[in-house]
Protein backbone atom coordinates (compact mmCIF):
# COMPACT_ATOMS: atom_id res chain seq x y z
CA UNK A 1 0.00 0.00 0.00
CA UNK A 2 3.00 2.49 0.83
CA UNK A 3 4.89 4.26 -2.41
CA UNK A 4 7.92 2.60 -1.39
CA UNK A 5 9.86 4.61 -4.21
CA UNK A 6 8.68 7.82 -2.78
CA UNK A 7 11.75 8.63 -1.83
CA UNK A 8 10.65 10.53 1.70
CA UNK A 9 14.14 9.68 3.01
CA UNK A 10 16.25 10.93 0.55
CA UNK A 11 16.45 14.41 0.91
CA UNK A 12 15.07 14.35 4.90
CA UNK A 13 11.94 15.81 4.03
CA UNK A 14 8.92 13.72 3.17
CA UNK A 15 7.83 14.58 -0.52
CA UNK A 16 4.93 16.56 -1.31
CA UNK A 17 1.75 15.81 -3.71
CA UNK A 18 -0.63 18.65 -4.42
CA UNK A 19 -4.42 17.63 -4.75
CA UNK A 20 -6.93 19.61 -7.01
CA UNK A 21 -10.76 19.06 -5.81
CA UNK A 22 -13.52 19.53 -8.31
CA UNK A 23 -13.61 23.47 -6.92
CA UNK A 24 -10.04 24.34 -7.14
CA UNK A 25 -9.21 24.05 -3.78
CA UNK A 26 -5.24 22.71 -3.56
CA UNK A 27 -4.08 20.38 -0.76
CA UNK A 28 -1.02 19.85 -0.32
CA UNK A 29 -0.29 16.38 1.58
CA UNK A 30 2.46 14.00 2.30
CA UNK A 31 2.76 11.59 -0.91
CA UNK A 32 2.84 8.76 1.26
CA UNK A 33 -0.88 9.52 2.30
CA UNK A 34 -1.94 10.40 -0.83
CA UNK A 35 -0.68 6.63 -2.14
CA UNK A 36 -3.70 5.21 0.15
CA UNK A 37 -5.28 6.30 -3.26
CA UNK A 38 -4.65 3.08 -5.42
CA UNK A 39 -5.91 5.50 -8.38
CA UNK A 40 -3.05 7.98 -7.72
CA UNK A 41 -0.43 6.05 -6.44
CA UNK A 42 0.67 5.20 -9.85
CA UNK A 43 0.81 9.47 -10.76
CA UNK A 44 2.64 9.92 -7.91
CA UNK A 45 4.99 6.96 -8.72
CA UNK A 46 5.43 8.30 -12.03
CA UNK A 47 6.38 11.62 -10.73
CA UNK A 48 3.33 13.53 -10.37
CA UNK A 49 1.54 15.81 -8.54
CA UNK A 50 4.72 17.47 -7.19
CA UNK A 51 6.01 21.01 -7.70
CA UNK A 52 2.98 23.65 -9.16
CA UNK A 53 1.28 20.79 -11.79
CA UNK A 54 -1.61 19.48 -8.64
CA UNK A 55 -3.65 16.30 -9.71
CA UNK A 56 -6.80 17.16 -10.37
CA UNK A 57 -9.70 15.19 -8.56
CA UNK A 58 -12.79 16.68 -10.90
CA UNK A 59 -15.14 14.11 -8.78
CA UNK A 60 -14.49 15.26 -5.29
CA UNK A 61 -15.25 18.28 -3.96
CA UNK A 62 -12.92 20.40 -1.47
CA UNK A 63 -15.31 19.15 1.41
CA UNK A 64 -15.02 15.32 1.22
CA UNK A 65 -11.61 15.61 -0.13
CA UNK A 66 -10.70 17.05 3.18
CA UNK A 67 -12.04 14.72 4.64
CA UNK A 68 -10.78 11.71 2.45
CA UNK A 69 -7.36 13.41 2.96
CA UNK A 70 -7.60 13.49 7.27
CA UNK A 71 -8.46 9.63 6.60
CA UNK A 72 -5.35 8.94 4.60
CA UNK A 73 -2.97 11.18 6.93
CA UNK A 74 -3.96 9.39 9.87
CA UNK A 75 -3.81 5.33 7.99
CA UNK A 76 -0.39 6.37 6.27
CA UNK A 77 1.92 5.24 8.93
CA UNK A 78 0.77 2.39 9.64
CA UNK A 79 0.10 1.39 5.89
CA UNK A 80 3.74 1.99 5.37
CA UNK A 81 4.16 -0.20 7.89
CA UNK A 82 2.92 -2.79 5.69
CA UNK A 83 -0.17 -3.33 7.79
CA UNK A 84 1.42 -2.07 10.64
CA UNK A 85 2.79 -5.65 12.01
CA UNK A 86 5.00 -3.76 14.92
CA UNK A 87 1.82 -1.57 15.68
CA UNK A 88 1.12 -1.93 19.17
CA UNK A 89 -2.39 -2.54 20.89
CA UNK A 90 -2.49 1.05 21.67
CA UNK A 91 -2.13 1.91 17.45
CA UNK A 92 -4.60 -0.02 16.80
CA UNK A 93 -7.37 0.38 19.41
CA UNK A 94 -6.39 4.83 18.50
CA UNK A 95 -7.00 3.71 14.44
CA UNK A 96 -10.16 1.92 15.71
CA UNK A 97 -11.33 4.77 17.54
CA UNK A 98 -10.72 7.14 14.84
CA UNK A 99 -12.16 5.16 12.37
CA UNK A 100 -15.53 4.98 14.76
CA UNK A 101 -15.36 8.49 14.65
CA UNK A 102 -14.49 9.66 11.42
CA UNK A 103 -18.08 7.60 9.93
CA UNK A 104 -20.26 8.61 12.74
CA UNK A 105 -21.58 11.43 10.32
CA UNK A 106 -24.57 12.40 8.08
CA UNK A 107 -25.74 10.16 5.54
CA UNK A 108 -24.53 13.07 2.60
CA UNK A 109 -21.42 12.98 3.83
CA UNK A 110 -20.95 9.29 4.15
CA UNK A 111 -22.20 9.13 0.47
CA UNK A 112 -19.76 11.67 -0.67
CA UNK A 113 -16.92 9.37 1.23
CA UNK A 114 -18.24 5.92 -0.28
CA UNK A 115 -17.76 7.96 -3.82
CA UNK A 116 -14.67 9.32 -2.99
CA UNK A 117 -13.22 6.06 -1.42
CA UNK A 118 -14.80 4.17 -4.82
CA UNK A 119 -13.25 7.05 -7.51
CA UNK A 120 -10.01 6.89 -5.54
CA UNK A 121 -9.91 2.82 -4.71
CA UNK A 122 -8.78 4.01 -0.98
CA UNK A 123 -9.50 0.10 -0.13
CA UNK A 124 -9.22 0.76 3.95
CA UNK A 125 -11.67 3.62 3.79
CA UNK A 126 -13.95 1.42 1.09
CA UNK A 127 -13.95 -0.86 3.73
CA UNK A 128 -14.87 1.32 6.68
CA UNK A 129 -17.69 2.93 4.79
CA UNK A 130 -19.25 -0.01 3.22
CA UNK A 131 -19.16 -1.87 6.75
CA UNK A 132 -20.86 1.17 8.16
CA UNK A 133 -23.31 0.80 6.09
CA UNK A 134 -23.98 -2.78 6.40
CA UNK A 135 -23.68 -2.21 10.08
CA UNK A 136 -26.60 0.65 9.65
CA UNK A 137 -29.19 -1.97 7.83
CA UNK A 138 -28.17 -4.80 9.51
CA UNK A 139 -31.39 -6.96 11.40
CA UNK A 140 -33.39 -4.45 9.66
CA UNK A 141 -36.86 -5.46 7.93
CA UNK A 142 -36.46 -4.39 4.05
CA UNK A 143 -38.86 -1.60 4.90
CA UNK A 144 -36.62 -0.23 8.03
CA UNK A 145 -34.04 -0.62 5.92
CA UNK A 146 -35.37 1.64 3.14
CA UNK A 147 -36.31 4.26 5.82
CA UNK A 148 -32.84 4.48 7.35
CA UNK A 149 -31.17 5.28 4.13
CA UNK A 150 -33.83 7.39 2.93
CA UNK A 151 -34.54 5.72 -0.18
CA UNK A 152 -38.27 7.10 -1.27
CA UNK A 153 -41.36 4.76 0.07
CA UNK A 154 -42.31 2.02 -2.49
CA UNK A 155 -44.83 2.70 -4.91
CA UNK A 156 -47.79 -0.64 -4.97
CA UNK A 157 -45.60 -2.05 -7.18
CA UNK A 158 -42.44 -2.10 -6.07
CA UNK A 159 -44.48 -3.19 -2.42
CA UNK A 160 -46.13 -6.30 -4.16
CA UNK A 161 -42.63 -7.13 -5.37
CA UNK A 162 -41.17 -6.63 -2.07
CA UNK A 163 -43.71 -8.55 -0.41
CA UNK A 164 -42.98 -11.31 -2.88
CA UNK A 165 -39.21 -11.83 -2.81
CA UNK A 166 -39.79 -11.93 0.89
CA UNK A 167 -41.96 -15.05 0.91
CA UNK A 168 -38.55 -16.43 -1.36
CA UNK A 169 -36.61 -16.73 1.59
CA UNK A 170 -39.25 -16.45 4.10
CA UNK A 171 -37.88 -18.25 6.88
CA UNK A 172 -35.13 -15.98 7.11
CA UNK A 173 -37.20 -13.37 8.17
CA UNK A 174 -37.84 -14.55 11.30
CA UNK B 1 -22.20 14.91 -7.67
CA UNK B 2 -20.94 15.13 -3.94
CA UNK B 3 -22.22 18.56 -3.44
CA UNK B 4 -26.03 17.58 -4.38
CA UNK B 5 -28.79 19.43 -2.69
CA UNK B 6 -29.49 18.28 0.80
CA UNK B 7 -32.92 17.09 0.14
CA UNK B 8 -31.73 15.10 -2.85
CA UNK B 9 -28.37 13.43 -0.83
CA UNK B 10 -30.72 10.66 1.29
CA UNK B 11 -31.83 9.47 -2.17
CA UNK B 12 -28.26 8.64 -3.28
CA UNK B 13 -27.57 6.15 -1.54
CA UNK B 14 -30.08 4.17 -3.44
CA UNK B 15 -28.06 5.48 -6.12
CA UNK B 16 -24.69 3.76 -5.40
CA UNK B 17 -22.59 1.72 -7.80
CA UNK B 18 -22.98 -1.85 -7.74
CA UNK B 19 -19.71 -2.84 -6.88
CA UNK B 20 -20.31 -0.72 -3.67
CA UNK B 21 -23.60 -2.04 -3.08
CA UNK B 22 -22.31 -5.81 -3.51
CA UNK B 23 -19.21 -4.53 -0.74
CA UNK B 24 -22.09 -3.11 1.14
CA UNK B 25 -24.28 -6.00 1.18
CA UNK B 26 -21.33 -9.12 0.73
CA UNK B 27 -20.50 -7.77 4.72
CA UNK B 28 -23.78 -9.22 6.00
CA UNK B 29 -24.84 -12.29 7.37
CA UNK B 30 -26.90 -14.43 5.07
CA UNK B 31 -29.39 -13.59 6.51
CA UNK B 32 -29.01 -10.07 6.03
CA UNK B 33 -27.72 -10.48 2.55
CA UNK B 34 -32.04 -12.52 2.28
CA UNK B 35 -33.68 -9.54 3.25
CA UNK B 36 -31.56 -7.68 1.53
CA UNK B 37 -32.80 -8.84 -1.80
CA UNK B 38 -36.20 -7.12 -1.11
CA UNK B 39 -34.96 -3.76 -0.74
CA UNK B 40 -35.39 -2.97 -4.20
CA UNK B 41 -34.66 -3.88 -7.62
CA UNK B 42 -31.61 -2.76 -7.93
CA UNK B 43 -29.74 -4.43 -4.70
CA UNK B 44 -31.41 -7.79 -5.55
CA UNK B 45 -30.16 -7.50 -9.38
CA UNK B 46 -26.67 -7.07 -7.50
CA UNK B 47 -27.05 -9.90 -5.10
CA UNK B 48 -28.30 -12.64 -7.55
CA UNK B 49 -26.08 -11.60 -10.52
CA UNK B 50 -22.98 -11.78 -8.32
CA UNK B 51 -24.65 -14.71 -6.56
CA UNK B 52 -23.74 -13.32 -2.67
CA UNK B 53 -26.59 -15.25 -1.75
CA UNK B 54 -25.10 -18.72 0.09
CA UNK B 55 -28.83 -19.90 0.52
CA UNK B 56 -27.79 -23.16 1.67
CA UNK B 57 -26.24 -20.95 4.83
CA UNK B 58 -29.46 -19.67 5.94
CA UNK B 59 -30.84 -20.75 9.16
CA UNK B 60 -33.21 -23.23 8.45
CA UNK B 61 -36.58 -23.51 9.79
CA UNK B 62 -36.96 -27.31 11.34
CA UNK B 63 -40.84 -28.38 11.32
CA UNK B 64 -39.04 -31.96 12.68
CA UNK B 65 -36.73 -34.44 13.85
CA UNK B 66 -37.68 -37.30 12.57
CA UNK B 67 -35.78 -40.95 14.28
CA UNK B 68 -36.45 -43.77 12.56
CA UNK B 69 -34.29 -47.15 13.59
CA UNK B 70 -33.43 -49.68 10.91
CA UNK B 71 -32.24 -53.14 11.87
CA UNK B 72 -33.24 -56.61 12.22
CA UNK B 73 -35.30 -57.03 15.13
CA UNK B 74 -36.02 -53.35 15.98
CA UNK B 75 -39.36 -52.85 18.11
CA UNK B 76 -39.50 -49.22 18.13
CA UNK B 77 -41.28 -46.72 16.79
CA UNK B 78 -40.00 -44.18 15.17
CA UNK B 79 -39.48 -41.09 17.65
CA UNK B 80 -40.49 -37.86 16.45
CA UNK B 81 -39.15 -34.48 17.81
CA UNK B 82 -41.67 -31.66 16.63
CA UNK B 83 -41.77 -27.82 16.95
CA UNK B 84 -45.47 -27.87 17.76
CA UNK B 85 -47.20 -26.45 20.67
CA UNK B 86 -47.67 -28.64 23.86
CA UNK B 87 -50.66 -29.95 22.87
CA UNK B 88 -49.33 -31.76 20.16
CA UNK B 89 -48.70 -35.06 21.15
CA UNK B 90 -46.67 -37.98 19.99
CA UNK B 91 -49.56 -40.45 18.85
CA UNK B 92 -50.75 -37.79 16.84
CA UNK B 93 -47.71 -36.97 15.04
CA UNK B 94 -46.87 -40.41 14.98
CA UNK B 95 -50.64 -41.57 13.41
CA UNK B 96 -49.81 -38.24 10.75
CA UNK B 97 -46.94 -40.49 9.75
CA UNK B 98 -48.33 -43.79 9.92
CA UNK B 99 -46.48 -46.17 8.58
CA UNK B 100 -45.86 -44.26 5.26
CA UNK B 101 -43.31 -42.94 7.33
CA UNK B 102 -40.15 -44.46 5.39
CA UNK B 103 -37.65 -41.50 4.92
CA UNK B 104 -35.99 -43.33 1.98
CA UNK B 105 -36.19 -44.78 -1.35
CA UNK B 106 -35.98 -48.03 -1.66
CA UNK B 107 -36.06 -50.05 -4.51
CA UNK B 108 -37.81 -53.33 -4.42
CA UNK B 109 -38.07 -54.15 -7.73
CA UNK B 110 -38.38 -53.67 -11.08
CA UNK B 111 -40.54 -55.72 -13.94
CA UNK B 112 -41.36 -54.27 -17.29
CA UNK B 113 -39.81 -51.20 -17.48
CA UNK B 114 -41.77 -50.50 -14.12
CA UNK B 115 -40.30 -49.93 -10.83
CA UNK B 116 -41.40 -50.97 -7.45
CA UNK B 117 -40.49 -48.18 -5.14
CA UNK B 118 -41.66 -48.35 -1.40
CA UNK B 119 -45.08 -49.14 -2.29
CA UNK B 120 -45.56 -47.35 -4.90
CA UNK B 121 -45.34 -48.63 -8.62
CA UNK B 122 -43.57 -45.71 -10.88
CA UNK B 123 -43.29 -45.72 -14.30
CA UNK B 124 -39.79 -43.72 -14.73
CA UNK B 125 -40.70 -42.71 -18.66
CA UNK B 126 -43.93 -41.30 -17.80
CA UNK B 127 -42.88 -40.23 -13.80
CA UNK B 128 -46.24 -41.73 -12.99
CA UNK B 129 -46.86 -43.70 -9.57
CA UNK B 130 -49.75 -46.27 -8.40
CA UNK B 131 -50.13 -47.72 -4.59
CA UNK B 132 -49.41 -51.41 -4.70
CA UNK B 133 -51.38 -53.77 -2.96
CA UNK B 134 -49.92 -55.38 0.05
CA UNK B 135 -47.82 -58.14 -1.59
CA UNK B 136 -47.51 -61.89 -0.51
CA UNK B 137 -44.31 -62.57 1.82
CA UNK B 138 -41.53 -63.95 -0.34
CA UNK B 139 -40.58 -67.47 0.06
CA UNK B 140 -37.11 -68.63 0.53
CA UNK B 141 -34.85 -70.37 -1.28
CA UNK B 142 -31.35 -72.26 -0.61
CA UNK B 143 -29.08 -71.50 -3.50
CA UNK B 144 -25.36 -71.94 -3.51
CA UNK B 145 -23.35 -69.02 -4.91
CA UNK B 146 -19.74 -69.18 -6.55
CA UNK B 147 -17.10 -69.31 -4.23
CA UNK B 148 -13.98 -67.52 -4.88
CA UNK B 149 -11.06 -70.16 -5.08
CA UNK B 150 -9.94 -70.84 -1.69
CA UNK B 151 -12.78 -69.67 -0.26
CA UNK B 152 -15.90 -71.23 2.36
CA UNK B 153 -18.87 -72.01 -0.23
CA UNK B 154 -21.57 -69.47 1.18
CA UNK B 155 -25.04 -70.62 1.93
CA UNK B 156 -27.43 -67.85 0.77
CA UNK B 157 -31.05 -67.14 1.21
CA UNK B 158 -32.75 -65.98 -1.58
CA UNK B 159 -36.17 -64.64 -2.21
CA UNK B 160 -37.34 -65.14 -5.51
CA UNK B 161 -40.54 -63.29 -5.98
CA UNK B 162 -42.17 -64.98 -8.87
CA UNK B 163 -41.69 -67.79 -10.99
CA UNK B 164 -39.22 -69.39 -8.84
CA UNK B 165 -36.59 -71.32 -11.31
CA UNK B 166 -35.24 -74.92 -10.59
CA UNK B 167 -32.00 -75.42 -9.49
CA UNK B 168 -29.22 -77.54 -9.51
CA UNK B 169 -25.95 -78.14 -8.26
CA UNK B 170 -23.69 -77.92 -10.69
CA UNK B 171 -19.78 -77.75 -11.37
CA UNK B 172 -17.76 -75.00 -13.59
CA UNK B 173 -14.84 -75.45 -14.47
CA UNK B 174 -13.04 -71.50 -15.15
CA UNK B 175 -9.51 -70.86 -15.83
CA UNK B 176 -8.25 -73.90 -14.03
CA UNK B 177 -10.15 -72.87 -11.20
CA UNK B 178 -12.78 -74.91 -10.29
CA UNK B 179 -15.94 -73.33 -8.53
CA UNK B 180 -18.62 -74.79 -7.01
CA UNK B 181 -21.35 -73.62 -9.98
CA UNK B 182 -24.49 -71.94 -8.02
CA UNK B 183 -27.29 -73.34 -10.09
CA UNK B 184 -28.00 -73.28 -13.86
CA UNK B 185 -31.74 -72.68 -15.09
CA UNK B 186 -33.73 -75.69 -16.10
CA UNK B 187 -36.09 -72.54 -17.53
CA UNK B 188 -34.23 -69.50 -18.04
CA UNK B 189 -35.81 -66.90 -15.61
CA UNK B 190 -36.52 -63.44 -16.70
CA UNK B 191 -34.56 -62.13 -13.47
CA UNK B 192 -33.98 -63.40 -10.66
CA UNK B 193 -33.22 -60.75 -7.47
CA UNK B 194 -31.16 -62.34 -4.73
CA UNK B 195 -31.35 -60.69 -1.65
CA UNK B 196 -28.95 -61.43 1.55
CA UNK B 197 -28.80 -59.52 4.87
CA UNK B 198 -24.90 -59.99 4.90
CA UNK B 199 -24.07 -59.02 1.36
CA UNK B 200 -26.53 -56.62 0.49
CA UNK B 201 -28.84 -57.14 -2.34
CA UNK B 202 -27.01 -59.60 -5.28
CA UNK B 203 -28.67 -59.79 -8.61
CA UNK B 204 -28.38 -62.21 -11.84
CA UNK B 205 -30.03 -62.06 -15.21
CA UNK B 206 -30.02 -65.41 -18.00
CA UNK B 207 -29.46 -64.21 -21.45
CA UNK B 208 -28.36 -66.06 -24.51
CA UNK B 209 -27.07 -69.20 -22.25
CA UNK B 210 -24.98 -66.96 -20.18
CA UNK B 211 -25.45 -66.31 -16.46
CA UNK B 212 -24.89 -62.67 -15.31
CA UNK B 213 -24.28 -62.69 -11.46
CA UNK B 214 -23.82 -58.79 -9.37
CA UNK B 215 -22.24 -58.58 -5.92
CA UNK B 216 -23.00 -55.50 -4.26
CA UNK B 217 -21.37 -52.63 -6.50
CA UNK B 218 -18.19 -55.02 -7.76
CA UNK B 219 -18.16 -56.60 -11.39
CA UNK B 220 -20.30 -58.30 -13.03
CA UNK B 221 -19.53 -62.00 -13.33
CA UNK B 222 -20.89 -63.26 -16.65
CA UNK B 223 -20.80 -67.26 -16.61
CA UNK B 224 -20.75 -68.72 -20.36
CA UNK B 225 -22.45 -72.15 -18.53
CA UNK B 226 -21.76 -74.37 -21.73
CA UNK B 227 -18.79 -73.59 -22.16
CA UNK B 228 -17.81 -73.55 -18.65
CA UNK B 229 -15.91 -70.37 -18.57
CA UNK B 230 -16.50 -67.01 -16.58
CA UNK B 231 -14.94 -63.29 -17.22
CA UNK B 232 -15.69 -60.56 -15.00
CA UNK B 233 -16.86 -56.99 -16.42
CA UNK B 234 -16.75 -53.62 -14.87
CA UNK B 235 -19.67 -51.92 -13.47
CA UNK B 236 -20.25 -48.79 -15.88
CA UNK B 237 -18.91 -45.85 -15.40
CA UNK B 238 -20.49 -43.12 -14.49
CA UNK B 239 -22.47 -44.57 -11.86
CA UNK B 240 -23.66 -43.09 -8.95
CA UNK B 241 -20.95 -43.48 -6.97
CA UNK B 242 -22.55 -43.27 -3.63
CA UNK B 243 -22.26 -45.69 -0.77
CA UNK B 244 -26.66 -45.46 -0.57
CA UNK B 245 -27.28 -46.69 -3.85
CA UNK B 246 -28.64 -49.88 -5.07
CA UNK B 247 -27.83 -51.75 -8.34
CA UNK B 248 -29.50 -54.26 -10.31
CA UNK B 249 -28.59 -56.28 -13.23
CA UNK B 250 -31.45 -57.43 -15.49
CA UNK B 251 -33.05 -58.58 -18.74
CA UNK B 252 -34.52 -56.87 -21.38
CA UNK B 253 -34.73 -56.35 -25.32
CA UNK B 254 -31.54 -55.19 -25.49
CA UNK B 255 -30.38 -58.19 -23.39
CA UNK B 256 -28.43 -57.78 -19.59
CA UNK B 257 -29.35 -54.09 -18.48
CA UNK B 258 -27.69 -52.79 -14.90
CA UNK B 259 -29.26 -49.92 -13.43
CA UNK B 260 -28.60 -48.01 -10.07
CA UNK B 261 -30.91 -46.29 -7.81
CA UNK B 262 -29.75 -43.77 -4.92
CA UNK B 263 -32.15 -44.13 -1.99
CA UNK B 264 -31.89 -40.50 -1.32
CA UNK B 265 -32.56 -38.83 -4.23
CA UNK B 266 -34.08 -41.52 -6.27
CA UNK B 267 -31.51 -41.10 -9.27
CA UNK B 268 -32.50 -43.92 -11.25
CA UNK B 269 -29.58 -44.72 -14.04
CA UNK B 270 -29.68 -47.77 -16.16
CA UNK B 271 -27.71 -49.15 -19.24
CA UNK B 272 -27.53 -52.11 -21.25
CA UNK B 273 -24.69 -54.45 -21.80
CA UNK B 274 -23.52 -53.91 -25.83
CA UNK B 275 -22.30 -57.46 -26.23
CA UNK B 276 -21.34 -56.96 -30.21
CA UNK B 277 -17.80 -57.47 -29.14
CA UNK B 278 -18.01 -60.80 -27.14
CA UNK B 279 -14.35 -59.87 -25.31
CA UNK B 280 -14.84 -56.07 -24.94
CA UNK B 281 -18.51 -55.53 -23.95
CA UNK B 282 -19.58 -51.66 -23.22
CA UNK B 283 -22.13 -50.49 -20.97
CA UNK B 284 -24.62 -48.28 -22.91
CA UNK B 285 -26.30 -45.47 -20.81
CA UNK B 286 -30.16 -45.81 -21.13
CA UNK B 287 -31.62 -43.57 -18.80
CA UNK B 288 -30.37 -41.09 -15.91
CA UNK B 289 -33.26 -39.06 -14.02
CA UNK B 290 -34.18 -38.56 -10.37
CA UNK B 291 -37.42 -39.83 -9.33
CA UNK B 292 -37.92 -38.82 -6.26
CA UNK B 293 -40.50 -35.77 -7.08
CA UNK B 294 -42.28 -38.75 -8.15
CA UNK B 295 -42.88 -39.86 -4.73
CA UNK B 296 -45.38 -38.37 -2.18
CA UNK B 297 -44.13 -36.02 0.02
CA UNK B 298 -43.08 -38.74 2.97
CA UNK B 299 -43.99 -36.89 5.70
CA UNK B 300 -47.65 -35.30 6.43
CA UNK B 301 -46.54 -32.56 9.10
CA UNK B 302 -48.56 -29.36 8.97
CA UNK B 303 -47.60 -26.53 8.79
CA UNK B 304 -50.22 -25.01 10.98
CA UNK B 305 -49.07 -26.76 13.95
CA UNK B 306 -45.93 -24.83 13.89
CA UNK B 307 -44.67 -23.72 16.90
CA UNK B 308 -42.15 -23.49 19.75
CA UNK B 309 -40.23 -25.83 19.72
CA UNK B 310 -40.67 -28.82 22.21
CA UNK B 311 -38.16 -31.84 22.73
CA UNK B 312 -41.42 -34.34 23.11
CA UNK B 313 -40.97 -36.34 26.07
CA UNK B 314 -40.21 -39.91 24.77
CA UNK B 315 -39.91 -43.22 27.09
CA UNK B 316 -37.75 -44.71 25.23
CA UNK B 317 -36.48 -47.28 27.82
CA UNK B 318 -38.18 -50.51 29.47
CA UNK B 319 -36.88 -50.30 32.31
CA UNK B 320 -38.83 -48.01 34.52
CA UNK B 321 -36.00 -47.13 36.93
CA UNK B 322 -34.11 -45.48 34.03
CA UNK B 323 -34.02 -41.79 33.69
CA UNK B 324 -36.12 -41.22 30.07
CA UNK B 325 -33.67 -40.43 27.41
CA UNK B 326 -35.08 -37.19 26.30
CA UNK B 327 -35.55 -34.70 28.83
CA UNK B 328 -38.94 -33.05 29.11
CA UNK B 329 -40.26 -30.21 27.37
CA UNK B 330 -38.19 -27.52 26.53
CA UNK B 331 -39.83 -24.83 24.70
CA UNK B 332 -36.48 -22.51 24.18
CA UNK B 333 -37.60 -21.09 20.34
CA UNK B 334 -34.47 -22.02 18.54
CA UNK B 335 -33.41 -24.68 20.88
CA UNK B 336 -32.85 -27.86 17.96
CA UNK B 337 -32.70 -30.73 19.94
CA UNK B 338 -29.17 -31.19 20.68
CA UNK B 339 -30.34 -34.00 22.85
CA UNK B 340 -28.01 -37.06 23.83
CA UNK B 341 -29.04 -40.77 23.34
CA UNK B 342 -27.97 -43.43 25.25
CA UNK B 343 -27.98 -46.52 24.56
CA UNK B 344 -29.72 -49.25 27.26
CA UNK B 345 -31.48 -51.27 25.72
CA UNK B 346 -30.75 -54.87 26.58
CA UNK B 347 -30.37 -56.32 22.69
CA UNK B 348 -28.26 -53.07 22.29
CA UNK B 349 -25.51 -55.91 20.59
CA UNK B 350 -26.89 -55.64 17.72
CA UNK B 351 -30.27 -54.42 17.28
CA UNK B 352 -28.47 -50.69 16.87
CA UNK B 353 -25.56 -51.34 14.63
CA UNK B 354 -28.31 -50.04 11.71
CA UNK B 355 -29.57 -47.17 13.49
CA UNK B 356 -30.45 -44.43 11.11
CA UNK B 357 -31.41 -41.29 12.33
CA UNK B 358 -33.22 -39.42 9.78
CA UNK B 359 -33.58 -35.41 10.35
CA UNK B 360 -35.85 -33.85 8.13
CA UNK B 361 -36.33 -30.15 7.60
CA UNK B 362 -39.51 -28.61 6.07
CA UNK B 363 -39.53 -25.15 4.84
Amino acid sequence: MAAPESGDGNNGAARMVTLISSDNTRFEVEAAAASLSQTLQLTILDGGGGGGDGIPLPNVDSATLSKVLEYCIKHAPAAANGGAPNATAVDRAELERFDNEFVNIDQSVLYSLIMAAHNLEIEGLQSLVAKKVADMIKGKSPMEIRRTLGFPDPTPEEQAEMNAHMLEYGWAYE
Amino acid sequence: MAAADENETNKLLLRLPDDVVSDILSRLAPRGMAVSRSVCKSWRDVVDSRRLLRAHLLPLSVAGIFFRHTGADILFPPLFFDGASSTAISDGILARFGNDYTSYTYLHDHCNGLLLINKYVINPATLQRVTLPERPPPVPYVLLLPAAAGEEEEEEVVHCQTHVPRFRSDRLAAGGITRRMVATFATPPARLLLEDSAMGTENGAYCRGRLYLQYDNDYVTRINTSAGTYDLIQPPDGIDATKETQVYLGKSEKGVYYASVSYWLCRLQIWYLDESNEQQPQWVSRYDNTLLHVLPCNCNYRSDDDGPWILRYYDYDYDDDEEPWISPPNTDHDYVCPCRFHHHHPSDDHCHKQQVVNAAHYG
